[in-house]
């Protein structure tokens, strides 16, 4: 018998307790891993957009989730700066779009290399800038149930689907494409944008480039498409707000665990009273209880992942989500999750363990 | 004093063959091997054992413990010697101190004035009994304390944990002493799904794992019937003949207490006689 084994079969003594136990607290896991999937998914959602797109740069006006507006003009200036192969506007909405109710709308320039990302996989790209017509990311058309042929109404002004495109990023997929005057028009933002993609000369140095708009931007935020969304205010509220949500979670989780602790090593006094008497160490004793406080855990922390994974991909087809945010779901997380839930377990064992280890080995036995 | 052990014993010894002990059943014959480390247990053939004129191996020097804020004086200036390898029993009527004296002598609880001396160093104060404890005592008590969720094969194993054996070493050792009282058939069975004198069998093979210098037995027949009562103490007598270890058995009943070699009677926290079976020794203290 090793000490593992000794441990477990204490835990196995009331297995319905246990199983309630590890349940709660691995429900409380779960919603970590489903509330940091989706923030992480936010963020590397947009990573991949730009990655798709084959940005290098990016200036926008306030650090929020929906960036402000501002004149498109000042993408003439961003041009001239030394480093800068390319830049173009960018004014992306998001909106109701008939059933769907948040939809992303993007606004490009005509001739501008964001529409060299977009891959045709039926019909074809708006004929010039002039043609009311949209493309559609794949899942945008899977969402809306359209297809070549249709139209699409966005605010009050109908628009033709002339193509299906893969934008090789979640992001992108979900999003509807148009000509940037068009939704500026609606929008009542003529002359308005808010975004500017920049790509690098490939001789460019990309920090010098980026010290040097950000000299000539102040007001604006420059930064390198990665930290776009990495500093991104919204982004990082969003996680913050999951974070707490988690945190109140794993709070409930970490009390159920102790009480359930504390509940066992009251049961047990005239035992642990034994193993004192028959020579267990204090520290033995202390890592017995803590021991069984994180194998508790650790189970919950297997089945938290599993239920959190589960949730995410609930989440990502339901009609709210599908087409928008790509929930994340990598072994980091996992990780992430699993530590958690020892840092639980380590936790919640303590204070029983220590009760515990002051047992007064002559009283407990004549319990 | 030893890091490890708290008092008396020498772990870090290398490891010697010092008690080779056959006990043998009415209906069987096994084979115990108590491998012990040097230091710790005295051999049948010690000039030192079991006479008064080698150094006491437990001195009790006027110990005092009160309860109930003083209210009840359990042991009231309590003082005496047992020497190794002696079988004392220690008799007297419910409340005359000696479950009280024994949890002292086990380090179980600790005294309120006086000492307890093991090879001349205090054990009174210990920073660390159960060390001392893993090391130098092996318990039986009257409700066997087995752990229910563990076979009889497990149970011997718990004092072993502190030993840094090997967990097939553990095993072993442990299927060894279940042998050597008579439980080889029921190696994997829970406390529940054995008689009281077996359970009581498992104990005793418990308080031998660590190859201790000192057996305390706490009414050890006091849960079994007169048949089984008589197996468990033959079974004492024959560990503590061959083995030669210090046991020191409460009881009540005058009957058990004539089988040990001392006989110190207690009332109302004092004792009032010490004999032993050849000569009368100190008058009470």
């Amino acid at each position: 018998m090793t000490f593992l084994d000794f441990t477990l079969k204490n835990l196995l003594r009331r297995p319905i307790r246990t199983i309630l136990t590890v349940m709660g607290i691995g429900v409380g896991i779960g919603a970590v891993v489903a509330l940091l999937g989706l923030a992480r998914g936010l963020s590397q959602s947009w990573n991949d957009a730009y990655k798709a797109r084959g940005t290098d740069i990016v200036v926008r006006k306030g650090s929020g989730l929906q960036a402000q507006p501002f004149d498109d003009k000042l993408v003439e200036s961003v041009r001239k700066t030394p480093g800068v192969d390319i830049a173009t506007n960018l004014l992306v909405e998001t909106l109701s779009i008939e059933e769907v109710p948040l939809m992303i709308i993007s606004g490009r320039e005509w001739g501008s290399y964001l529409w060299d990302s977009l891959k045709v996989v039926q019909g074809r790209l708006p004929n010039g800038p002039d043609e009311k017509a949209v493309v559609l990311g794949t899942l945008a058309a899977e969402a809306l149930k359209k297809k070549l042929g249709d139209t699409v109404m966005i605010e009050t002004e109908e628009f033709a689907v002339v193509g299906v495109v893969d934008g090789k990023a979640f992001v992108e997929n979900g999003s509807i494409f148009l000509n940037a005057p068009h939704l500026q028009r609606i929008m009542q933002k003529e002359n308005r944008t808010n975004f500017i993609n920049i790509r690098l000369a490939k001789s460019a140095d990309p920090q010098a480039v980026l010290k040097q708009l950000k000299q000539e931007l102040a007001g604006y935020r420059v930064d390198t498409a990665h930290d776009d969304t990495s500093t991104n205010d919204g982004v990082k509220t969003f996680e913050a707000m999951n974070w707490g949500t988690s945190a109140i979670a794993l709070l409930v989780g970490t009390f159920g665990v102790m009480n359930t602790m504390f509940m066992s090593v009251f049961e047990r006094t005239r035992e642990i009273g034994i193993l004192i008497a028959l020579g267990w160490r204090q520290a033995r004793i202390l890592r017995m209880i803590v021991f069984e406080s994180v194998a508790l855990c650790v189970g919950a922390g297997v089945i938290g992942i599993l239920f959190g994974i589960g949730l995410l991909k609930v989440l990502a087809v339901t009609p709210w989500m599908s087409g928008k945010l790509e929930p994340y779901i990598g072994w980091d997380l996992s990780a992430e999750a699993m530590l958690l839930a020892v840092g639980v377990g380590l936790l919640s064992g303590i204070l029983p363990a220590l009760r515990c280890s002051k047992i007064n080995p002559s009283a407990a036995l004549l319990q | 004093m030893s890091g490890i052990c708290g008092v008396g014993c020498s772990v870090n010894a290398s490891k010697s063959l010092v008690g080779n002990v056959r006990l043998a059943d009415s209906n069987q014959s096994l084979t115990l091997i108590l491998r012990s480390y040097s230091g710790t247990m005295t051999p049948p053939s010690s000039p030192e054992s079991n006479s008064p004129a080698a150094p006491p191996l437990l001195e009790v020097v006027a110990v005092h413990r009160n309860f109930d804020d003083g209210h009840v004086q359990a042991l009231r200036g309590v003082s005496l010697a047992i020497y190794p390898g002696e079988f004392v029993a220690i008799i007297g009527s419910s409340g005359s101190g000696k479950s009280t004296l024994l949890s002292l002598l086990g380090t179980l609880d600790t005294a309120d004035q006086g000492q307890i001396l093991f090879r001349g160093q205090p054990i009174t104060k210990l920073s660390d009994p159960a060390a001392f404890r893993s090391h130098n005592i092996g318990f039986i008590f009257q409700s066997f304390h087995l752990l229910p969720t563990l076979t009889a094969l497990e149970n011997v194993q718990i004092p072993m944990f502190e030993m840094g054996w090997s967990v097939s070493e553990r095993q072993r050792k442990a299927k060894d002493l279940l042998e050597a009282v008579g439980m080889s058939h029921r190696l994997g069975h829970l406390p529940t799904k054995l008689s009281g004198g077996e359970r009581q069998r498992v104990a005793i093979a418990r308080s031998l794992a660590n190859s201790p210098q000192i057996l305390l037995a706490d009414e050890p027949t006091g849960n079994l019937d007169s048949r089984n009562s008589t197996q468990i103490l033959e079974l004492l007598q024959r560990v503590h003949r061959e083995s030669n270890m210090t046991l020191i058995l409460v009881t009540h009943d005058m009957h058990i207490a004539q089988m040990a070699d001392r006989v110190i009677t207690m009332r109302d926290g004092a004792i009032l006689s010490d004999e032993r079976k050849s000569q009368s020794v100190t008058p009470a203290a």
